[in-house]
């Protein structure tokens, strides 16, 4: 039921009042429409640089890093094409990359 | 309830393979390394051997089903497809919230054949329903307990942990399949099997807020703090947890409460059994905790 109010709201375009959590959730789809599984370092990087807020947690980030509890190079699903024709089903063929 | 007698059903059948598929989920390859590595040598106890989904994809997880529905079930929709290629009868599923996307998935296919239709337009199949999707834990309740208390070496004397099942474990029930109250003994019954004293307390499903974790870090430092009290309040010298995602949050937040190192219940097994690697996994823990286990004298 939420699932479905937010998905009309967002079809239609509205101001998002949580942009954080909004921003959150582009991101990890992002990342799993580029490799089919979610690289968390990137994705983390990526989500500072959304929200602009690059040092908040950073000596969290950093520890989960050295502790060797981030992945540093990324997988990816062998079949992207696969990956690919879902996204295309769900959001049409012209959604922003 | 009839769905859940049949779910129930799905779990109990197939027991004691040589080799166990499983899911991994995005957070095994890196937040949660360790337990993966525990439970690698885990199944090994039992004698099966791991193997990986091959190709699989993320399950989609929270932000796929809260923006766009359809994409969450077709993502989830591969890896039951792939399963179904690979001839996989059992696939046990490792991080809750995958257990139930997944689920919630192959309930769909099953009874919504308009979404099914959708998914053979795009994957060009659609899916039996032949898979059956359990939780990883499975392996270790029931007849199997035995095995793995007769692999004990190292009780875990004076370890007295709360155990936290978080938010998915047994919920939704009906999706789920399980029994919640015998099914949460059954865990309790194992972890006691270790040596582990664990406590009674009342925030064994308080949501941990991990899904919020990264985006309002000062609610969840609360929702944290709220927990690790009550855990220290009972008596408690560690949390045991089933899920990646609550293991790194309930380690990474909270601010105001002394913290309270957070085992897999896979780990605490290692420990236990000694298996190889043990303490390389608890060097990978953000709230240290060796302290802890050599006060204890189990290090």
């Amino acid at each position: 039921m939420m699932d479905a109010l937010r998905e009309m709201a967002l079809e239609e375009g509205v101001v998002v009042g949580e942009p954080d959590i909004w921003a959150f959730h582009r991101e990890f789809l992002k990342q799993v429409d580029k490799r089919g599984r979610v690289y968390e370092l990137e994705f983390m990087a990526r989500f500072k640089l959304s929200t602009m807020n690059l040092f908040q947690d950073m000596g969290a980030g950093m520890k989960m890093l050295l502790k060797g509890r981030l992945e540093l190079l990324p997988q990816t699903v062998h079949k992207l094409e696969e990956i690919r024709r879902i996204g295309d089903a769900c959001y049409g063929p012209k959604r922003k990359k | 309830m009839v769905q859940k007698e049949r779910n129930k059903n799905d779990l109990t059948e197939g027991q004691g393979h040589s080799r166990i598929y499983y899911y991994p989920g995005c957070s095994l390859m890196s937040s949660a390394r360790e337990l993966g590595e525990s439970l690698f040598q885990m199944s090994r106890i039992n004698g099966s051997w791991l193997s990986e989904l091959q190709d699989w994809n993320c399950c989609g997880a929270s932000p796929a089903h809260s923006v766009n529905q359809d994409y969450a079930l077709l993502l989830a929709g591969r890896n039951l497809l792939l399963a179904e290629r690979q001839g996989i009868d059992n696939l046990h599923v490792i991080c809750p919230s995958c257990f139930v996307r997944l689920r919630t998935a192959a309930k769909t296919f099953e009874n919504e054949p308009d979404k099914n239709e959708m998914l053979e337009s795009v994957l060009g199949k659609k899916y039996q329903g032949s898979v059956k999707l359990k939780f990883f834990l499975e392996m270790m309740t029931e007849d199997q307990l035995g095995r793995f208390k007769n692999a004990v070496i190292n009780p875990l004397k004076g370890l007295k942990g709360v155990l936290y099942f978080g938010c998915l474990l047994t919920r939704p029930e009906w999706l789920t399949g399980f029994d919640v109250r015998p099914y949460e003994e059954s865990l309790n019954e194992m972890v006691r099997s270790l040596g582990v004293e664990t406590v009674n307390w009342g925030y064994a499903k308080q949501c941990c807020g991990s899904h919020l974790a990264v985006t309002k870090p000062d609610t969840v430092d609360d929702m944290v703090d709220r927990i690790r009290d009550q855990a220290r309040r009972v008596g408690a010298n560690c949390m045991i947890v089933f899920c990646p995602l609550c293991q790194v949050n309930l380690e990474l937040r909270g601010k105001n409460v002394e913290p309270l190192p957070v085992f897999y219940a896979s780990e605490l097994l290692g420990m236990a059994a000694k298996l190889p690697g043990h303490k390389g996994w608890l060097s990978k823990h953000l709230i240290d905790p060796n302290p802890l286990l050599s006060s204890l004298n189990l290090v």
